[in-house]
């Protein structure tokens, strides 16, 4: 027992000190989430720049333009107004994603009912944000219609979403790049440093005490779980101060995947490790399944928008259930899995890289 | 051997088609500081591994404090401390705590600052591993082969690269232990470090051992003669050069000459004659007393060193 608990803190030494492994292990995981949760935050919602241009100057035309967002639109919708030069400048820009032209008679058709054809510039390289928007201003405008006909609004359309928080970017993006980080700790927080020590003679050297495997493998394995509750902890403390993402599931069982995320991928680096004769070789292969895992298990790219033939990988990945189990418990956002089968095949995945880890292990 | 620390009987080891060790045998006494002595390749340290428990032998038997490895692996690994050759040290520990690390794989040790200073590696307890010189690398090395306070120490080339200054260092540390009555085996291709340090020394050469004795038993067996050693320039009158006065043997290698005599003035002599009827060219000529060097390379016909 004290030769364990003496290779675990050397192990955790030799860990904090290699400043690559805390970058690569700890620090890029979490990096990588918050990056695309700065990308793409805002409150998940989208607003529409609306370019406004005036060719009219009379007061007419002013009071329209104050009326012209519907009541409920002016969290969407945001107008300004400029010359017809700025404004074309600013749309080529993408500072505004559309622009309407108040045509100079407009003052006098509002006064007199007369009819007036307003114009929209857009931008067709922006094929999203015009449809949207198009359809928008199409509304506002027969709004204005209506009010100015004098016509009641019979009819009003009052929304409701079935989820209570829509779901983000970063909602998916925290409890995936959680995964990726479980499976870089069995890749580079394992496998590698394993090779390493193997073919510097560490292990060899090791090798001749009395020290038995099953010691020196415990105290290395033990101290990557406690690792992989660091890390989902940096996670946490990152998601719950920056993007409001925490654990809206049970917190004992999300504790149980990490545990178990963390023993599943640092078993697979053993694995790997074994089956790399050189440091050369295990990079080559440690690509070969990180490329795979990162994009097809469904934390950075979901996976109903994989190409077809690409599904059935991602439904033999264990990174897949992972997610699952960790999206489902963070975010409580709808599954792939019911939990139960999450920590099924992860537990399957485990009794396996661990027998052929012990099985493919090499002092040297 | 009964009571021997080691005890090597027709062991054998190959590597594919390469044979390592052919049929070694030999015995080492407790207490005893035992050389195996070879060039590289000779088959030492497979022989030192196959004793570690490192490898396991093709065939032959090994018998360690007593004990088989396989039946009591864990208690020979247990009393016996080992300095590979390049030992693998994790670069981002200090000496201070690999040391202990070390100390807390065994299930009994002497304490840490002790066996620091048995290297004497005090002023660099601190400092991480990666930052050590050659010389203090292999110290520390020998320093984890110490932290058990083992009945058997082997040293697999501990000297191999450094410095003269650093291996006068751990020639101290292992006088050391043969004043603390460890029984050591220790691997060199060095012959003076074989002559200084050794009671006994085992001669190998392409696996098997050529001759084993006491460093001045082995001297004493095939010489009593000085050497005198030269490069010859040009084609050598061997027959010229053996019949000269007090000649006893003659080596040759490429244009390197070794005479043996027991006659020096009248050799000499005999020498310069030559020399000055132009039937001999020569330079770097150096006479001394004859050593393990010539020992190996009578037996062999080689340098042990090429």
């Amino acid at each position: 027992m004290k030769e364990i608990v003496a290779l675990f803190v050397v192990n955790a030494k030799e860990f904090l000190r290699d400043r690559m492994s805390v970058i690569l292990v700890l620090l890029m995981p979490v990096a990588f989430a918050s990056f695309f949760g700065m990308i793409f935050s805002g409150e998940g919602s989208w607003r529409l720049e609306l370019g406004v241009v005036n060719a009219d100057d009379g007061s007419a035309s002013e009071q329209f333009i104050q009326n012209l967002v519907t009541p409920g639109l002016e969290d969407v919708v945001r107008v300004k107004t400029a010359s017809r030069a700025e404004m074309e400048a600013a749309l080529e820009a993408g500072d505004v994603d559309l622009v309407l032209i108040l045509p100079e008679d407009i003052g006098a058709a509002l006064e007199m009912g007369k009819p007036a054809v307003l114009e929209a510039l857009t931008d067709a390289s922006r094929p999203e944000s015009v449809g949207t928007g198009l359809s928008l201003v199409q509304n506002m405008i027969s709004d204005a219609n209506l009010a100015l006909s004098g016509s009641p609004r019979l009819l009003t359309l009052e929304t409701h979403t079935v989820q209570t928080e829509t779901l983000r970017m970063i909602d998916t993006q925290m409890p995936g790049m959680l995964g990726v980080a479980m499976l870089w700790l069995g890749l580079f927080g394992t496998a590698i440093p394993v090779v390493q020590q193997r073919t510097t003679h560490v292990l060899r050297r090791l090798s001749v005490t009395p020290l038995r495997p099953s010691a020196l493998l415990a105290a290395h394995i033990s101290w990557r779980v406690v690792l992989g509750l660091v890390q989902a902890g940096v996670f946490l403390l990152v998601g719950s101060l920056a993007f409001g993402v925490g654990v809206q599931g049970n917190v004992w069982l999300f504790t149980g995947a990490v545990v178990l995320g963390a023993l599943v991928f640092v078993s697979l680096g053993y694995v790997l490790a074994g089956l790399a004769p050189t440091q050369e070789s295990l990079m080559a292969i440690t690509q070969l399944v990180n490329l795979p895992m990162m994009l097809l298990s469904g934390g950075l790219f979901a996976i109903e928008l994989l190409p077809g033939f690409l599904k059935p990988v991602s439904s033999i990945l264990p990174l897949t259930y992972l997610t699952d189990a960790f999206v489902q418990l963070m975010v409580g956002a709808p599954a792939l899995h019911p939990l139960w089968l999450d920590f099924t095949v992860l537990g399957g995945c485990l009794a396996l890289f661990l027998a052929l880890g012990v099985k493919f292990w090499r002092w040297e | 051997m009964e009571g021997a620390a080691v005890d090597v009987q027709n062991l054998r080891k190959r590597y594919g088609d390469v044979v390592a060790v052919d049929g070694a045998s030999f015995s080492i006494g407790a207490g005893e500081v035992f050389g195996l002595l070879g060039p590289n390749g000779a088959g030492k340290t497979t022989t030192v591994e196959c004793i570690l428990g490192l490898r396991e032998p093709d065939s032959g038997h090994i018998r360690v404090l007593g004990m088989a490895h396989g039946v009591d692996s864990r208690q020979i690994k247990a009393r016996i401390g080992a300095q590979l050759q390049d030992t693998g040290l994790s670069p981002n520990l200090t000496v201070h705590e690999l040391v202990e690390l070390f100390g807390r794989l065994f299930p009994r040790a002497l304490p840490t600052d002790e066996v620091i200073a048995l290297v004497s590696l005090e002023e660099k307890a601190r400092a991480r591993t990666a930052a050590l010189s050659g010389g203090q690398r292999q110290r520390l090395a020998v320093a984890l082969a110490l932290v058990n306070d083992p009945d058997l120490v082997l040293l697999d080339e501990p000297t191999a690269g450094l410095d003269p200054q650093a291996r006068h260092a751990l020639w101290d540390v292992i006088r050391c232990l043969r004043g603390a009555n460890k029984t050591v085996l220790l691997t060199t291709h060095y012959m003076e470090e074989a002559e200084q340090l050794c009671d006994r020394v085992a001669v190998m050469d392409h696996g098997g051992i050529i001759a084993l004795d006491t460093p001045e038993a082995l001297i004493n067996q095939n010489f009593r003669d000085t050497a005198i050693e030269f490069v010859a320039l040009g084609e050598p009158p061997r027959q010229q050069l053996a019949a000269l006065a007090g000649v006893t043997t003659t080596l040759l290698e490429n244009s390197h000459l070794t005479l043996y005599s027991n006659d020096i003035p009248r050799t000499m002599a005999g020498l310069f004659e030559l020399s000055t009827a132009g039937v001999l060219a020569f330079k770097d000529m150096t006479v001394r007393q004859a050593s393990l060097e010539d020992v190996f390379l009578k037996l062999t016909g080689r340098r042990i060193r090429a």
